[in-house]
């Protein structure tokens, strides 16, 4: 890895005597970033030292969703003892390096999630509902209905922020063909994110067409002025599309009014994006653009999604991730790990001892790449902080056990220090304390039993971290407060 | 909370009800008679279910959860309590009730009996004033898009394939409910519209040149063996194996291209004559310095035909590549964003480097599916399988004899890539080629061992073409045969080639640039039959200028009882023939005749009765110019009906955009919408873009519109539900458009809706867009979602399990139910035929894994199902692989497919907290159908397995990829079984034939709503039923045929009608 001309700028900051270490500078965020760079070369502004302290200090925290499906082999996955001293579980082995940076959190439950009266459906209702915490519509198409995700609550309240409010990925391509889980749209069991009540967003699959879409630059060798003018007809071509919508939304019908509503907002989103990308987009930070010419495997395909993530956070492109590894429900064998029986079919255990051994396999396997995500993120300095400090990573499913197809008890790592709010090192065990069952929000929900924590809880401390004030959001009964 | 029972109640419908006896007779009868005929069904059957099943909690005085159904003691007590009853109904269809634990558990019919029957005393539906329910303004999916796409601008590189994808609900993927756009779909709908239009209208000079190499053109290496008959070049161990090309060239950045794919496989490790052979194939001449051993640390490779110094194996690099591409890189500063892919790179390139991209070719003719162990030559590889855990294989390029850059080969034989290399050479004379060096992946290198290799790269790399790019002096464009206008008598084949027959003709449009010499080519083969050779002949604009016999072998069959002809031979073995002509600048047009068609279908030989002649592609070269511009795609030539002057070019450009307007939004185009474009147009034009490319940008415009993206139905009173009237004659052209063709109207069909004279040509147009080309969208689109076998990309059989699977198989399974449907469709067939018909279609490959004796090559050819155990299309490989598990069957599965998309029947999802079961916790032990028979012990299961389970036994005979097996492992398959019905069968086909028979009235319900669900684009709705009912009469008049299928929908009330919506209408 010679890249030779990175020493004239090393040797050229050494000269100012500053005592800043490279990759910080590498890190910054491209608006503030690149001007404080610009100011230190030029010894003009704050001088290097306090640029960094600004930089550092402005680093924004960052959040993203891991989703596993089918739920994991918990008895692998959970640590004994609560507390500092846990030892981690054979599952979570791979995290082992980064065990003083993530929490294991258990006994979180999204009550959303069953069936409350709706029947069978669990898979489409597990990722429909985990990071809306709502309960969906049981509907085929006609009137899908979730809730509004914690991701895009983010998106909502900081995304105008970044060139890109929030990013979805996915490594399974939509179902195909057929009806999906038990009378449930296919739009509930392949999005876990979702931009409104009614509208999922879905998710992203090719990680070059991701990564051309972060950092594509356009043309090569394209000029300044033909790149100006490139984004001026586009703004046209945007400005004539969204008179047209106007005008046909007086001619259309309730429902038809509400789906061009999305085109409207897409249309505006777009806009925005091309007015602040009228520069070009941020370089790839030190050159290393992903390889995308390895040969396709599912680890690759994973790793490449989570390279993408690190550089999108890392040159504050987004600061909101989520990222489907498979839709619950997913039949995928992982014969590369050893285990060529089909996911969702090994997750129906009914207690055998050979499914639950191949089921920690698999969730063994995600671990290890989710410890990939874990260094990457962490070898990226901000200040005196890594990007890894400054994030909080969610890792896990909808699902506990796929036998029981619970969604209490969720397997559960949150990673990061959520810019330095978030204590970790610990395996969190919820007791309810955090919970006031009586405000228990649902309609035909049973009672919670005692001592359940609503997922939602976590997801307000993260929104309330991410800057967003929020009193609650959807069944949450309160904040953890056991985070900080 | 009432709404949203509603909602559940209306999908459970759709999705599961078979023609209820009650409902029909509803319909038919006054309402006094109604409501004693509804009394008598409900006290005689209805109720003894209700008692049977339900009373154990609801009735006799128990009264769990405030319910107590023996309260209700006629029809009319039940239509005086819609919510209890849409609530019970809910819970039956679920399979929420009755509980696990109850003692009684109903039937799957006799769940749908009183389901059926609730529906019909709850939702009436009045024939005389039917609904037609309300369809959602629906964005144009990704194959609609891609197929709108293609007829609309001409171009068809599948701008959609990066979209995200499609949500499907009901089943299908073209639902408007549930097809949703985001901010990443309007970034790709934006960047698609740039990308389209550049492609379709270039207007810039391309300012490199294309050399294309055909690789069984190329200089062979000394030890290359030749193509394996389709033009795939196999590239062994060694570089001398290599295919290279020696030119002239100026300095500059070149690029080549090489399509190619591998298979690795392990090599057997190599024995102490290893060493003693590269020695002697060295001395053969082409290996000179550096022997066996040479190098610093260990055994080199060596460069071929030069002199040049040594690669060592292990990665280090020759001191001189490695000081000239560090010079470089060091000191000069335009190099300095020049990214380094040391992922990739195991030798320094010499310039330029790591810039290597795989780009999967979007329209290049796919490589033959042949199997490769159906060559003879070949066999080693195919006999070897591959092997996950090997290094991946690497090509390299060299440019006199020195490695320039070693990438992995991600090409398969189903999905060959573009490598692509970049390299800066000086002026002179250089020898480019394309080499397997035999070298190993990332950190396995080449070591020795107790004086042996290791882990060395195993496996041949196949190459088919060499392109270089660069300023090179000429330039040649070349027309795949597929892109070219054809006349006369010819047809496509499998292998991209057209076959033209009688007056067979192509031709290629191009613009010369200036007066001077050009070369033509043309790439062919060519069958022979009767004394003279196949002859073509060439003209340009119409005049012939030479004639050609055509010697190069086509597909040759092997002669009964002989031997003549070597296997590979089977293949065609197409060649490049070429002349030079003088043309002045302007419009060409370059044709290949065939000329003397002759057929003699009693000559002894079989390889010479016919006389036929293939094309491939047409190229023209200009030695001395650059590159003469692609023409226009002809759909959108189509839109320039007027020639611009300086004068007159904004009115030209109106003119022209106006013609693409009306098509691209499928309706009349308004003057304020043409003045908009016109003002992009304008602002382009003033900005100094050419004529063609300021029509860009308002064209841009025109593909992101809300109007091309969206089929939206503009309606009089849109907020009305009360407001029904028929679809505008322009919107029912979309909706027929997009229905047979899953892409827009053409002119002819918008003309007749413009002029008001569809509805009276409405058989007419079904009729001429069934028999369009285009309908094979419906045999995609439609058959890949009802039959599921879209889903084919998702399933992965186990390779272990079953070695047989692989890419050709399953798009062999995947062809075989394309053209099975679609034969059903293009001759008009009984629908029945798709559960019994007696005939399918097979290549050799699916042939020989079916059993079926006698059937050459990769085309598809039909074949009889007699004695064979196979009939229709529950026993097509397709739908036996994706109904099963990676690892085995799933008799579940296959049942749950039969009931859901043959019946119409799915059954409820398993209830919640099934108790585990004895075995539970134990390894499984007995057959498959002994385990199951266990698990059938708990009765909460057993009311929906007894439907499921004997469907999917009757089917075990298949494996898990549809290959027929008498034994599963040590057992005796017992396919025999018996419906909850009553019916017995002994096998599949027998099945099939109760599928066919008893249940026949099931499966015409079930693929008349699926049908009805694709062609509206929503869900079929309760008040849906009386069009359902005279779909399927009007099917029993005419035989079950299925363009009775068609013209049923087409005519029905939902497909014809509209009305607007209320929100009281939605709540209810």
């Amino acid at each position: 890895m010679s890249r030779n001309w990175q020493l004239p700028r090393r040797a050229f900051l050494r000269g100012l005597g500053t005592a800043v270490a490279l990759p910080l500078l590498d890190a910054m965020i491209p608006s503030m970033g690149s001007r404080i760079l610009a100011e230190t070369i030029a010894g003009r502004g704050p001088s290097g030292a306090a640029g960094a302290a600004a930089a550092a200090a402005s680093a924004p925290t960052r959040m993203a969703f891991i989703y596993i499906p089918n739920g994991v082999n918990m008895n692998h996955w959970r640590p004994q003892v609560a507390g500092t001293d846990y030892l981690l579980t054979s599952t979570l082995e791979p995290l082992k390096e980064y065990k003083s940076d993530i929490n294991v959190i258990s006994g979180l439950a999204n009550r959303n999630a069953f069936g409350l009266g709706d029947g069978g459906g669990d898979h489409a209702r597990a990722s429909a509902s985990y990071l809306t915490c709502a309960h969906p519509r049981k509907t085929a198409g006609a009137d899908i209905e979730a809730g509004i995700s914690v991701d895009q609550v983010a998106a909502n309240a900081i995304g105008d922020q970044t060139r890109f409010p929030s990013l979805e990925l996915s490594c399974d391509k939509g179902q195909e063909a057929g009806s999906c889980d038990s009378g449930y749209s296919c739009a509930y069991q392949f999005n876990i994110s979702w931009r409104s009540e009614k509208q999922p967003m879905n998710p992203e699959i090719e990680p070059r067409s991701i990564f051309d879409r972060l950092f594509g630059a356009g043309p090569e060798n394209e000029t300044a002025e033909a790149r100006a003018r490139r984004v001026a007809y586009d703004t046209s071509v945007l400005d004539l599309v969204q008179d047209q919508t106007r005008r046909l939304q007086t001619k259309l019908g309730m429902t038809d009014r509400r789906k061009l509503e999305e085109y409207f907002t897409a249309i505006r989103e777009v806009e925005k994006r091309i007015a602040k990308n009228g520069t070009a987009p941020p370089a790839v930070p030190g050159g290393q653009t992903p390889d995308f010419n390895e040969e396709y495997t599912f680890e690759n395909h994973m790793r490449l999604m989570f390279d993408i993530m690190v550089l999108a956070f890392q040159t504050d492109s987004t600061r909101v991730a989520s990222f489907v590894v498979g839709h619950d429900g997913s039949n995928r064998p992982y014969p590369f790990a050893g285990v060529p029986q089909g996911h969702h079919h090994l997750s129906h255990h009914r207690g055998q001892v050979a499914a639950l051994a191949n089921l920690a396999v698999i969730d063994h396997f995600h671990a290890k790449q989710v410890a990939y995500f874990l260094g990457r993120l962490k070898s990226i300095k901000e200040g005196d902080r890594t990007l890894l400090d400054n994030s909080m990573i969610v890792y896990g499913g909808g699902i506990s056990d796929g036998n029981q197809h619970n969604h209490d008890d969720l397997p559960l790592v949150l990673a990061g220090r959520g810019g330095g709010t978030i204590k970790t090192g610990r395996h969190i065990v919820l007791d309810g304390a955090d919970k006031s069952p009586q405000d228990y929000p649902l309609q035909g929900a049973a009672t919670p039993p005692a001592g359940e924590t609503p997922l939602a809880n976590l997801y307000l401390s993260m929104l309330s971290r991410m800057g967003v004030q929020a009193d609650h959001f959807a069944d949450s009964t309160g904040q953890l407060s056991v985070l900080a | 909370m009432r709404r949203h029972r509603f909602v559940a109640v209306i999908v459970l419908f759709a999705a599961s009800v078979s023609l209820p006896l009650v409902l029909t007779r509803s319909f038919a009868q006054g309402t006094d008679e109604t409501a004693t005929a509804s009394d008598a069904v409900f006290l005689k059957t209805i109720t003894p279910l209700l008692q049977q099943n339900c009373y154990q909690c609801h009735g006799n005085g128990n009264q769990k959860g405030g319910v107590e159904l023996d309260s209700y003691k006629t029809a009319a007590d039940v239509d005086a309590d819609h919510e209890r009853w849409e609530d019970a109904l809910k819970e039956i269809q679920s399979g929420e009730m009755p509980p696990p634990a109850a003692k009684n558990h109903p039937s799957l019919s006799d769940r749908n009996t009183i389901a059926n029957w609730i529906l019909g005393e709850i939702y009436k539906v009045d024939p005389a004033h039917p609904d037609p329910g309300r369809v959602t303004i629906r964005r144009l999916n990704r194959d609609e898009y891609n197929n709108t796409i293609r007829d609309l601008v001409g171009v068809d590189f599948q701008p959609a394939a990066d979209f995200p994808s499609d949500d499907s609900g009901y089943g299908f993927d073209n639902n408007g409910e549930v097809l949703s756009l985001s901010p990443v779909l309007m970034d790709k709908y934006l960047a698609a519209a740039t990308r389209i239009m550049d492609e379709a209208i270039v207007t810039e000079k391309i300012p490199s040149q294309l050399r294309h190499y055909n690789a069984n053109l190329m200089e062979m290496g000394f030890n290359a063996d030749g193509d394996r008959g389709d033009g795939w070049m196999p590239l062994g161990g060694l570089e001398e194996d290599g295919v290279s090309e020696t030119i002239p060239v100026p300095a500059g950045d070149y690029i080549v291209r090489v399509y190619t794919w591998t298979r690795p496989h392990a090599l057997p490790p190599p024995g102490p004559d290893f060493f003693a052979g590269r020695g002697h194939r060295a001395h053969g001449g082409r290996s000179g310095a550096g022997g066996p051993g040479a190098g610093r640390n260990g055994p080199t490779l060596q460069n071929a035909a030069t002199a040049a110094p040594a690669i060592a194996a292990n990665g280090d690099t020759p001191p001189a590549v490695k000081g000239r591409g560090e010079a470089l890189a060091a000191n000069d500063p335009s190099l300095s964003d020049v990214v380094v892919n040391d992922n990739n790179v195991d030798t320094p390139p010499l310039r330029m480097p790591g810039k290597s991209e795989p780009i999967v070719p979007a329209n290049l003719n796919s490589p033959s599916t042949q199997p490769v162990s159906q060559s003879g030559r070949n066999g080693r590889a195919a006999t070897q399988p591959s092997d996950a855990n090997l290094p991946p294989m690497k090509l390299s390029l060299m440019v006199d004899g020195v490695v320039i850059q070693d990438q992995v080969d991600t090409g398969t034989e189903a999905k060959p890539v573009i490598l692509q290399y970049h390299v800066g050479v000086s002026q002179g004379k250089h020898r480019f080629a394309i080499a397997n060096r035999r070298i190993r992946g990332g950190k396995d290198e080449l070591t020795m061992v107790n004086g042996r290799i290791g882990q060395q790269q195993g496996g041949t790399i196949w190459v088919k073409w060499v392109e270089i790019e660069g300023p090179l002096p000429g330039a040649t464009i070349r027309f795949p045969v597929n892109t070219l206008n054809v006349s006369g008598d010819g047809r496509p084949m499998s292998d991209g080639t057209r076959q033209l027959g009688k007056d067979g003709r192509v031709t290629a449009s191009f613009t010369t640039p200036t007066n001077g010499e050009y070369v033509l080519r043309a790439q062919t083969y060519a069958d022979q039959a009767g004394k003279e050779p196949t002859r073509m002949e060439w003209l340009i604009n119409g005049k012939p200028i030479k004639t050609f016999d055509v010697l190069a072998p086509g597909h040759l069959v092997p002669i009964e009882g002989q031997h003549v002809f070597s296997l590979e031979l089977l293949h065609p073995m197409p060649y490049v023939y070429e002349t030079k002509v003088k043309l002045p600048a302007g419009p060409q047009q370059f044709s290949v005749a065939f000329m003397n068609d002759f057929s003699d279908p009693n000559a002894t030989n079989p390889n010479l009765r016919q006389r036929n002649l293939y094309i491939k592609y047409l190229e023209v070269e200009n030695p001395a110019g650059s590159q003469p511009l692609p023409p226009m795609p002809a759909a959108l030539a189509a839109n320039f009906t007027v020639q611009p002057t300086p004068q007159t070019k904004i009115a030209a450009a109106r003119e022209i955009l106006g013609n693409f307007a009306h098509r691209a939004w499928r309706r009349p185009v308004d003057l304020d919408e043409l003045d908009s474009l016109t003002t992009l147009f304008d602002r382009a034009d003033k900005d100094g873009e050419s004529f063609e490319a300021a029509l860009k940008l308002p064209m841009k415009a025109v593909l992101v519109s809300p109007y091309f993206l969206f089929r939206g139905e503009i309606q009089p009173d849109p907020d009305n539900a009360q407001s029904v009237h028929p679809v505008s004659d322009i919107d029912l052209a979309s909706r027929l458009s997009y229905f047979l063709w899953s892409s827009m109207p053409d002119d002819a069909l918008l003309n007749l809706a413009e002029h008001g004279q569809l509805r009276q040509n409405l058989a007419a147009q079904v009729r001429r867009m069934l028999a369009s080309p285009k309908a094979q969208a419906l045999g995609d689109n439609f058959s890949g979602q009802w039959l599921q076998t879209r889903n084919l990309d998702l399933v992965a059989p186990d390779q272990m399990e079953f070695p047989d699977y692989d890419a050709n198989l399953r798009e062999a399974m995947r062809t075989e139910t394309q053209m099975f449907f679609t034969s059903v469709m293009r001759e008009n067939r009984s629908v029945i035929d798709f559960l019994t018909g007696d005939y399918t279609f097979v290549n050799q490959r699916l042939a020989e894994f079916y059993g079926i004796r006698g059937v050459r090559g990769d085309q598809f050819q039909r074949v009889s199902l007699e004695g064979t155990h196979r009939r229709g299309i529950l026993t097509q490989a397709s739908v036996l692989t994706i109904t099963s598990n990676p690892t085995r069957t799933s008799p579940v599965k296959r049942g749950k497919w039969v009931l859901e998309n043959l019946l119409n029947t799915p059954p409820p999802p398993p209830p919640p907290d099934v108790p585990l079961l004895a075995n539970d916790g134990h390894p499984d032990s007995g057959t498959l159908r002994q385990q199951m028979e266990q698990h059938r012990a708990n009765p909460a299961c057993a009311s929906c397995h007894a439907q499921m389970d004997p469907l999917g036994f009757g089917l075990e005979n298949f494996d898990g990829i549809g290959k027929w097996r008498d034994t599963d492992g040590d057992n005796p398959v017992d396919p025999s079984g018996q419906l909850a019905t009553g019916e017995k069968f002994a096998g599949a086909v027998e099945l099939e034939n109760i599928l066919a028979s008893s249940r026949r009235d099931q499966f015409l319900d079930c693929i008349t709503e699926k049908m009805l669900t694709f062609a509206l684009g929503r869900g079929v709705e309760p008040y849906d039923r009386p069009a359902v009912q005279k779909i399927i009469a009007g099917m029993e008049n005419n035989d079950l045929k299925f363009s009775s299928l068609i013209m049923g929908v087409v005519n029905s009330v939902p497909f014809q009608m509209e009305r607007g919506e209320s929100a009281a209408t939605e709540a209810q």
